[in-house]
């Protein structure tokens, strides 16, 4: 075991400070040191020569020193891409619904047009099976608008529009009823007669539109609804008049 | 290979450590800053050669060569053992608190001594790292560092006497 003395105090004191010394040895020390004050000086001086010394402020290189960090890296190109493949994606498959939507709408006025006797032939699908067959057509309310029959639409046979889906599924179909919806009063039963033409691939075809386009349709459609309800109320008014009653306007039963 | 927000993380925490340790060895304030660009130059250009998990100890290994190259070229190499060609007591007047004279007492240590100091007590490196980024044994650092920690003890105790004299 190593011990303390005149020749190596230096040395022991220099490892006291180090922390390389176990308990025993530290305590060794400091006895040895408080025998005289020469070490006590001595190991005082040991003390002093340890720099303490804080950090200099931030120095004005700093910011010379920086450099740009790149965030065009090669991995955020790629994730950038595929978000916006993929929202593109969504984007299209959500205008092909709205142009479904728009094409059922368009073939309910068809099916007016050829109770007029402006188209030849009609055929037609359940309601509920069109739905179906094509799920992502939720609303139904564009045929309540427009009078039909909520339990059918019809589709034309004049390649101006078609639902290649909807006509694939109607292959399977060997008679359609036919409801004459606007010749029906409210609250009458609607009547249903027999088409008899089977439907071929041959209908559908369809003719791509433009926004602008689909719109006017739309538009046209309005006002075509709107033609149909008022001539729908005034036949009803005439109806009345035939036979000699007069058209009084019902009171309200609430006033008396 | 070091990544471009490593290297600036580098620059955030290490510059100022560069920057006191290359001052305390030279004194000279714009020196030390050139050194330490330059440094971060080296490492900036050596990036896909450095390891970032030793970016702190590669710094300092640069720096350390870059000031010895600095003073051969301006002449400024403080002798190994120089302590016999420098006079003691031409201390500044502003210097007389321990601060000063522990700062003068440093100065007159010979360069790898200095070094050796402020690595260990300043940036708290242990003796085998010390000893390879000087290119010494670990037990040559600790002899290094005895006989600094000596010299410096007398010359703090002859700078004490002096200013108590005058």
């Amino acid at each position: 075991m190593r011990t303390i003395d005149q020749s190596n105090y230096e040395e022991w004191i220099f490892e006291y400070y180090e922390g390389t010394l176990n308990a025993e040895e530290k305590a060794q020390v400091l006895d040895f040191v408080q025998m005289d004050s020469s070490y006590m000086e001595e190991f005082e001086a040991f003390a002093k020569t340890y720099l303490r010394e804080p950090l200099p402020d931030k120095l004005p290189i700093e910011s010379s020193l920086l450099r740009r960090e790149n965030y065009f890296s090669i991995n955020y190109v790629i994730a950038s891409t595929l978000v916006i493949i993929v929202s593109g994606l969504l984007l299209v498959k959500k205008s092909e619904v709205k142009s479904e939507q728009v094409n059922i709408t368009k073939h309910s006025v068809i099916n007016e047009l050829h109770q007029q006797g402006e188209l030849s032939k009609e055929k037609r699908l359940p309601v509920q099976r069109l739905n179906y067959s094509n799920p992502t057509v939720k609303r139904v309310e564009p045929f309540v608008q427009f009078g039909i029959n909520n339990e059918h639409i019809i589709i034309s046979d004049t390649n101006h529009t078609s639902l290649p889906n909807v006509v694939r599924d109607l292959k399977e179909v060997q008679e359609v009823p036919k409801v004459n919806a606007y010749d029906s009063l409210s609250g009458e039963k609607a009547t249903t007669t027999i088409a008899p033409e089977k439907i071929t691939d041959k209908d559908a075809i369809t003719a791509p539109k433009s926004r602008l386009e689909r719109k006017a349709e739309k538009r046209k459609l309005k006002q075509i609804a709107k033609a149909k309800e008022k001539q729908r109320r005034e036949r009803e008014a005439q109806k009345l008049m035939k036979g000699n009653m007069p058209y009084v306007v019902p009171l309200d039963p609430n006033t008396f | 290979m070091i990544s471009t927000r490593e290297y600036n993380t580098a620059v955030k925490e290490y510059s100022r450590n560069i920057f006191r340790y290359v001052f305390k060895c030279i004194k000279d304030e714009d020196e030390a800053k050139d050194i330490v660009q330059e440094c971060y130059l080296k490492l900036w250009t050596w990036r896909t050669n450095v390891n970032p998990d030793k970016i702190k100890y590669w710094l300092f290994t640069t720096a350390h060569n870059t000031m010895l190259n600095h003073l051969k070229k301006s002449s400024k190499v403080v002798p190994m053992e120089g302590l016999s060609n420098i006079d003691p007591f031409v201390v500044p007047n502003d210097g007389f608190d321990l601060k000063g004279l522990i700062d003068k007492s440093l100065d007159l240590l010979p360069q790898m001594q200095k070094t050796i100091i402020i690595l260990r007590d300043l940036e708290g490196y242990n003796y085998n790292e010390i000893g390879e980024m000087l290119e010494l044994s670990e037990s040559q650092v600790k002899v290094y560092l005895f006989r600094a920690r000596q010299k410096m003890k007398e010359s703090l105790k002859d700078l004490n006497k002096y200013y108590e004299n005058n």
